[in-house]
């Protein structure tokens, strides 16, 4: 069995390493925690002319026709670097349900400006209940002639500060119906959350905001398949993330043993230490084959519930067990802001919890088993 | 006017790796598996010089590498940063080459190509730093070299370059077709879009043995070196850190002034 990248995914992260090596060091992290944005405008735009927006769309509309698995690639290496800004919630959230769920028109209308990164877009579903299921939406759509008026609190929406567009969904009778809402409506306001991993949440309150009907993705009241099968997409792209995250803590702590000294020797040839050290990494390297199987089987448009809910479930757990570690091998040193540790716990902690917990997912994988 | 152009790129370990991983055994330099390779990082600047030039002129750009078991994920970048075609020298033959066997291998492939306006080579290889190949491509071709270039524009026929010197840089005009060595200051290669990695990895680029371009395993690589290496060391660092005092920040300059002389550094 070959469970490595191809060839083009080897270079395709190769090129993205190298980039955000150049272009997102910490010190810009650390930047964009302190930003009001959160991202940098001209990074955005020298993504998007190296082809990243576009990667999962169709040449059709101004993408490369690449997959999940090239995403995850490129993701992995994202959640390398930490970087900052929407680009989950512009391309994974928004670009591909339009791309599975949308009309022509809007496929017209959004996927080439995202493709060419002049579109900032997210996904407002969370709300004050915390719930990712059908009965946790409570804003409601009403019809009106041929508008919707919407009324509701989104919680927790990511990047809606800058966002031009929010994907939303709201109650309507007793489906769930998605809108793509323009975020300058009148009725919309937005307020910047102060969060742990001090990346951008936003609480979205809209007040009777007037959609289009035309603006409905997909068919009304049939909007949580699609909120599901972007839970999915979304539970994969996190774990792409987590993956690149703890690779690097690994390494960051295993050269920290390697020139600590403790009693006249480096701690990493103490038995405690190595033993800690190979926990880490058998974690790491699970994270990447679960994550990789389930993104696969995305990429091919196969069925992937339980592989997907078996993936987040491993990830969001090993997350912590590996953070956790790394910051008991590093010490005090590592509680300190000047040390990049502290960036690495902070973000994984989100990613953790983004798209369902271990157990939200353990749940999901326990219902497929027929239990 | 459409430039064909040729740009040798080397395999070498990652020179970023940290020293202490290099080491030497049985007069061999030895590295862990972890270290990975790249291209050369003076050979990327030599691409994107070429890359430049193709962008305000047209033409073509060929990359040209030699070596063995060379990893196409690496050596490929050249394709998915805008090359048209790569060529690789490829075979164990080809291995433990000196400065010499490397140009007359490369000369010999580059003849075989036939049409060429300019040559492009990184100024030295990060691995020896021997920084001899491209001129000697440049002698065995018969054609004229300029080195350690910082920019490179063809104007009429004519190559300008802007060549760097101790205190400055001197600009040399040349007729085509030359070879031109390119140093760092002529600015990074370019990140690699998405669509030039998905092109690249669609192309397979073109091997060739030893008979491919006409010669004898016997004349290159290892067998074709016409120097022969002695012994290869690591030279023993010592490092002694001492504090320079004085009751003001003059008295301790006067002090280090003192240190120095006498060390002789002054």
């Amino acid at each position: 069995m070959d469970f490595s990248f191809n060839e083009e995914q080897e270079m395709l992260r190769k090129s993205a390493r190298q980039f955000l090596e150049d272009e997102c060091p910490k010190k810009f992290v650390r930047d964009m925690e302190e930003d009001e944005k959160g991202y940098s405008p001209e990074l955005w735009k020298r993504m998007a002319e190296l082809g990243w927006m576009g990667l999962l769309l169709p040449e059709e509309y101004g993408g490369l026709g690449g997959n999940f698995l090239d995403l995850t690639a490129l993701l992995e290496e994202m959640g390398r670097a930490l970087l900052p800004g929407p680009f989950l919630p512009t391309t994974v959230y928004s670009s591909l349900p339009i791309l599975h769920y949308g009309t022509e028109e809007q496929k017209r209308e959004f996927l080439p400006k995202i493709a060419e990164g002049k579109l900032i877009m997210t996904l407002a579903i969370t709300e004050p209940s915390g719930r990712f299921d059908e009965a946790g939406i409570e804003t409601k759509a009403i019809r009106s002639n041929n508008d919707y008026l919407i009324t509701g609190t989104k919680l927790l929406v990511p990047d809606a500060h800058i966002a031009d567009w929010f994907l939303c969904a709201a109650k309507e009778g007793e489906g769930i119906t998605l809108f793509l809402i323009d975020a300058k409506t009148p009725g919309i306001n937005c307020t910047l959350l102060k969060t742990l991993a001090a990346d951008k949440q936003c609480e979205v309150i809209l007040d009777n905001a007037k959609v289009p009907a035309r603006n409905i993705l997909g068919k009304s009241g049939a909007g949580w398949e699609i909120a599901s099968k972007i839970e999915q997409w979304g539970a994969i792209a996190q774990c792409a993330l987590i993956s690149g995250c703890l690779q690097q803590v690994l390494e960051m702590t295993v050269d920290y043993t390697k020139e600590r000294m403790q009693f006249g020797k480096l701690i990493g040839s103490f038995q405690a230490i190595q033993h800690q050290c190979a926990d880490m990494a058998i974690d790491v390297d699970a994270v990447k084959f679960i994550t990789y199987e389930a993104a696969w089987k995305l990429s091919q448009k196969l069925p992937a519930t339980i592989e997907v809910s078996r993936a987040k479930a491993w990830t969001s757990d090993a997350s912590r067990r590996v953070c956790l570690t790394g910051h008991r091998i590093h010490g005090g040193l590592g509680l300190t802001e000047d040390h990049d540790m502290q960036l690495y716990f902070r973000r994984a902690k989100a990613m953790e919890l983004a798209f369902g917990d271990g157990d939200f997912h353990r749940e999901i994988v326990a219902k497929e088993l027929g239990l | 006017m459409p430039i064909n152009m040729i740009v040798c790129c080397k395999q070498v370990p990652d020179p970023e790796a940290p020293p202490a991983v290099f080491k030497v055994a049985g007069n061999k330099m030895t590295l862990p598996a972890d270290v990975k390779p790249v291209i050369s990082p003076y050979d990327e600047n030599a691409l994107e010089a070429a890359l430049r030039i193709k962008e305000k002129t047209g033409g073509k750009i060929t990359a040209l590498s030699l070596g063995n078991k060379l990893v196409r994920d690496v050596i490929k970048k050249s394709l998915a940063v805008g090359a048209d075609e790569l060529i690789l020298l490829e075979d164990e033959a080809f291995e433990e080459s000196d400065s010499w066997s490397t140009a007359y291998a490369l000369a010999t492939a580059i003849k075989k190509i036939g049409q060429y306006d300019l040559i492009f080579c990184g100024r030295q290889a990060a691995d020896w730093d021997a920084g001899q190949t491209g001129l000697g491509i440049a002698e065995i071709l018969g054609i004229p070299a300029v080195s350690v270039a910082r920019k490179v524009e063809v104007t009429d026929g004519k190559v300008r370059i802007e060549q760097v010197i101790p205190d400055g840089y001197e600009i040399v005009e040349v007729a085509l077709p030359t070879l031109i060595t390119v140093t760092s200051e002529l600015g990074d290669l370019r990140y690699a879009a998405l669509k030039g990695i998905m092109a690249a990895a669609k192309k397979q680029p073109t091997v060739w043995k030893p008979a491919d371009i006409g010669l004898e395993p016997s004349q290159v690589g290892a067998a074709g070196r016409h120097s022969k290496l002695n012994k290869l060391f690591q030279p023993v660092k010592e490092a002694k850190c001492e504090i320079i005092e004085g009751d003001s920040p003059e008295e301790a300059g006067a002090n280090l002034a003192v240190k120095l002389r006498e060390a002789k550094l002054l």
